[in-house]
């Protein structure tokens, strides 16, 4: 019986590299973890006992976000991206304006900071946030 | 390779500081400074929690209050969880308001546009 001596297979992978791809892993991990929660939207609460100021209603775009996450601008429904093209056309026509953004309790969180984000989008400086009663409609 | 288990294992950790929550996302973010915040947590079910500690929300104010007399340049950074009732939020919002703590942030880590928001 001849024994076919097989040449020792080289490598076909190159062991090399996985060092490599273990050291940018290792790097990813690292930027990743410092990213991620430091991101959000601020923004400045009027304080208590600060004085009421009084807004002309034509200075004010009032912003409902509905139960279902409906989102209406001056009572008119809109799909919620294109609050921020609404919104900034509106500032375009009024520098004065600002933005009343009422939401509703039982609406989720999330759907309130969408809006919220894309007030941002529109650079809206003027907001006021808001717990929305159904009764004032 | 160790350290990268090592790290890999760390960064579940740092979830773990406060309530789970699933933040919601956006498109705005900013970058909010870690010096000078505290974070408030609040999970789905409106379980609020500050330093680790799950309190009643009415104690938001005290808490809030102390620290801001320390740190008048305090953020208050909001992590609450995308399915939180906001009415649970608009509570929170109003005894920081009662402590006169107005420099909030809502935190949501951004993506890029046409990633998923919801």
């Amino acid at each position: 019986m001849r024994l076919v001596r097989r040449k020792r297979e080289s490598p076909e992978i190159p062991l090399a590299s996985t060092a490599d791809v273990a050291f940018l892993l290792l790097i990813f991990f690292i930027a990743t973890t410092v990213f991620s929660i430091d991101e959000g939207l601020p923004l400045i609460l009027p304080a208590r006992g600060a004085s009421v100021v009084k807004v002309s209603v034509k200075n004010v775009a009032r912003i409902v976000v509905h139960e279902d996450g409906a989102v209406t601008v001056d009572k008119k429904v809109v799909p919620v991206d294109s609050v921020s093209g609404i919104v900034r056309k509106m500032i375009a026509e009024n520098d004065k304006l600002v933005v009343s953004l009422e939401t509703h309790p039982r609406c989720r969180y999330g759907r309130m900071v969408r809006v919220l984000d894309q007030l941002k989008l529109a650079n809206a400086t003027r907001i006021s946030l808001r717990l929305y009663t159904p009764e004032t409609g | 390779m160790l350290l990268m288990i090592f790290f890999m294992s760390t960064v579940i950790f740092r979830m773990d500081n406060g309530l789970p929550v699933s933040l919601p996302r956006s498109e705005a973010g900013q970058h909010v400074p870690r010096e000078n915040t505290v974070r408030i947590w609040i999970d789905a079910g409106g379980r609020v929690s500050i330093d680790d500690n799950i309190i009643d929300i009415s104690e938001i104010e005290p808490i809030i209050g102390a620290k801001l007399s320390r740190n008048p340049a305090l953020i208050v950074s909001f992590n609450t969880d995308r399915k939180c009732p906001y009415a649970v939020v608009s509570q929170a919002i109003d005894y920081l308001k009662d402590a006169n703590a107005v420099r909030v942030a809502f935190m949501a880590p951004r993506i890029e546009r046409g990633g998923s928001l919801d």
